[in-house]
């Protein structure tokens, strides 16, 4: 049964011209492409072949700059602490000028918040957002 | 008869020199305040009598006008905290000696560290001392007479005795009747995260010890648990902590690897033969001259989830870099739900060239259930908690941040009974013996799907047997169409078709 089904999805692949790509797409991309899918046979992974293009991340690299040097800091040591919206840090310490990062975040996570703050009483603190 | 005296006197200073030790004393700090009455030693001192005004000064005098006390701190629950770092901020620390004449009251204290931290009710961050230890740990100091001998304390307090710091006239305490230390910790806005998370003290209670000039050395020499902890801020002996900490997922969430171990046979796809959470630090010094941040220190900390598989296994953490690395890892396993290790661990070996880590040897030994081939799969079987495992790698070179791998990295399987590695699809095989060594398949079965899956720490593994498209009725359609409505299938598990182990059971 189960290579009937497979070979029926094949078919299908065929018809819909669905399938033969080498490459996976980024998650942005497949999110907002409008491709025509093959209707799944069910929701079992056994009934159904995956195509080339098929997603299997929950996760998708995000990349962040900051120009720590244009926040008008006086003190040689500023910090920096980049956090999901729910808390959780990501990076957290002492930095250089122009920190760039690279996060590895579950797909929902499209913005992350950051603190900038010295040990100077005048320096000011900063709390942004950033989209990634 | 003078020169007679003068040696006996001579004798009996140098016999007390020699017997002066590190004491812990009686009284300890519960949920972040004590008043610790430093006359009176902890029951199980190797000091039985209660501590005099010339031991006080004489340990003064051995701390160059400082008494220094030493915190066990016992807060591994929040933020990044865990049994080899954990941390508490200090608001207050006050000395308070009645001399018989008067009342000589200190308030200056320092420690090796500080950080930058938000006060619970406070609108802006500002910097306080802290102190940081580890748990587990047992020093082998010079004295094997002292309390800090065998122990797990870790940082050092130093409070002056002199006019600029106290109160009072005389700071003599030779005469003093009556002395106590209170101290208070510092209350943060853990809601933050860290690094407030990690330097609250929700936990406890932490001892005290006061210290010989040597075990002061010892201490401020080992630095315990300061090379993980959070934003450190040096002081004084501390000379070359972390400057960042940069985690994947973050700081408290994890990875949950899952595999399917028939490679390359298809399996059920119930993609819980093997669950593993994991989550990785690369702790970052700044390169002040070319302006990179570069990787001094990387550290893993995991647990094992389930085990829905009749085969046994080796996980491993491949962490690719593109740089022959070297250096120390220390590999820590925890039993379950304990800061007890395993016989044999914590483990320290040399790594050379690629850091590739056998985690967890033999799957089967590390989570089993009697009369049950699976564990924390099936429906009508109790749970149970699993392993939890941690390696700290220091490396002997820093490499530049931009040479490290891809995150979620290599997570892998050795399959004991196939000799079969089963990776991510995109990785290579990593062992000469196995099976299928220089295979390049891509890790994927007849049907185009992986036989390894990297899920958030929200996921619950499917029952034994359960396909995880019937487990989660939307994967499927995530993985053929994805899109913002059904790219969190992972929350809307069928909670008939899945085990109910989120990480609130499995993360302990």
């Amino acid at each position: 049964m189960k290579r009937i089904l497979i070979m029926s999805m094949l078919s299908l692949l065929t018809a819909c011209g669905g399938g033969g790509e080498t490459e996976a797409p980024q998650p942005s991309q497949a999110a907002s492409s409008t491709q025509a899918q093959p209707q799944p046979q069910s929701d079992k992974l056994s009934d159904n072949k995956a195509p080339d293009n098929a997603q299997f991340s929950q996760f998708k690299s995000q990349n962040m700059e900051i120009d720590i040097s244009g926040l008008g800091f006086e003190a040689k040591t500023v910090f920096l602490k980049i956090y999901t919206p729910d808390n959780k840090t990501l990076f957290l310490g002492k930095v250089p000028n122009s920190p760039s990062f690279e996060f590895y975040l579950p797909n929902n996570v499209s913005k992350v918040k950051y603190d900038v703050f010295s040990t100077l009483k005048t320096d000011p603190q900063i709390t942004k957002e950033y989209e990634l | 008869m003078k020169m007679l005296t003068l040696a006996c006197t001579l004798s009996m200073m140098s016999a007390f020199t020699l017997a002066l030790e590190s004491i812990k004393l009686k009284d300890t700090i519960n949920k972040g305040f004590g008043v610790v009455d430093i006359l009176k030693p902890h029951a199980r001192s190797t000091f039985k009598s209660d501590l005099t005004g010339e031991m006080l000064e004489a340990y003064k005098q051995q701390n160059a006008g400082n008494l220094v006390f030493a915190i066990d701190v016992n807060e591994a629950a929040n933020g990044t905290e865990k049994a080899s770092t954990q941390g508490v901020a200090v608001e207050s620390a006050v000395l308070e000696f009645d001399m018989g004449s008067e009342v000589v009251t200190c308030n200056v204290f320092t420690t090796n560290t500080a950080a930058m931290l938000m006060k619970k009710g406070a609108s802006q961050r500002s910097e306080y001392y802290t102190l940081i230890g580890a748990t587990g740990s047992s020093h082998i100091t010079p004295s094997t007479d002292g309390d800090i001998f065998g122990s797990d304390f870790g940082g050092t307090m130093t409070m002056p005795i002199n006019s600029e710091a106290c109160t009072g006239t005389s700071f003599d305490l030779t005469n003093v009747q009556r002395a106590s230390l209170t101290l208070q910790f510092l209350e943060t806005d853990d809601k933050l995260g860290d690094p407030e998370a990690f330097y609250d003290y929700s936990n406890g209670p932490e001892d005290i010890a006061i210290l010989t000039a040597n075990d002061v050395s010892f201490l401020n020499f080992a630095q315990i648990g300061v090379d993980e902890a959070p934003l450190v801020i040096a002081k004084s002996q501390v000379t070359e902590p972390v400057d960042s900490w940069l985690y994947y997922p973050t700081s408290d969430s994890f990875f949950v690897v899952s595999y399917e171990d028939q490679y390359p046979n298809l399996g059920d796809y119930d993609f819980n033969d093997l669950l593993v959470g994991y989550r990785v630090g690369f702790g970052f010094r700044n390169n002040d001259q070319s302006g990179e941040l570069e990787v001094v220190s990387i550290i893993t900390t995991g647990y094992m989830i389930a085990r829905g598989a009749s085969y046994d296994h080796d996980w491993y953490l491949h962490i690719p870099i593109n740089e022959s690395v070297s250096g120390n890892l220390t590999m820590n396993m925890f039993k379950e739900d304990s800061e007890e290790q395993l016989n044999g661990f914590p483990i320290t070996t040399e790594v050379n060239d690629a850091l590739d880590v056998k985690i967890l040897a033999n799957s089967k030994s590390l989570m089993h259930l009697s009369n049950q081939a699976f564990v924390n799969t099936l429906s009508d079987v109790e749970k149970i908690k699993g392993k939890k495992f941690s390696f700290t790698f220091n490396l002997d070179t820093p490499f530049p941040a931009s040479a490290l791998g891809q995150p979620p990295y290599d997570p892998y399987l050795h399959v004991l009974n196939t000799g079969q590695e089963i990776h991510l699809p995109g990785q290579v095989t990593r062992i000469a013996s196995s099976a299928n060594f220089g295979d390049t398949s891509n890790f994927k079965d007849e049907n185009n799907y992986p036989y390894a899956l990297i899920f958030p720490d929200d996921f619950y593994p499917p029952l034994e047997g359960v396909d995880i498209g019937e487990a989660y009725t939307d994967y499927l359609n995530y993985t053929l169409s994805p899109n913002q409505t059904n790219e969190t299938w992972y929350m809307s598990p069928d909670t008939n078709k899945t085990k109910n182990i989120g990480k609130a059971f499995w993360k302990w």
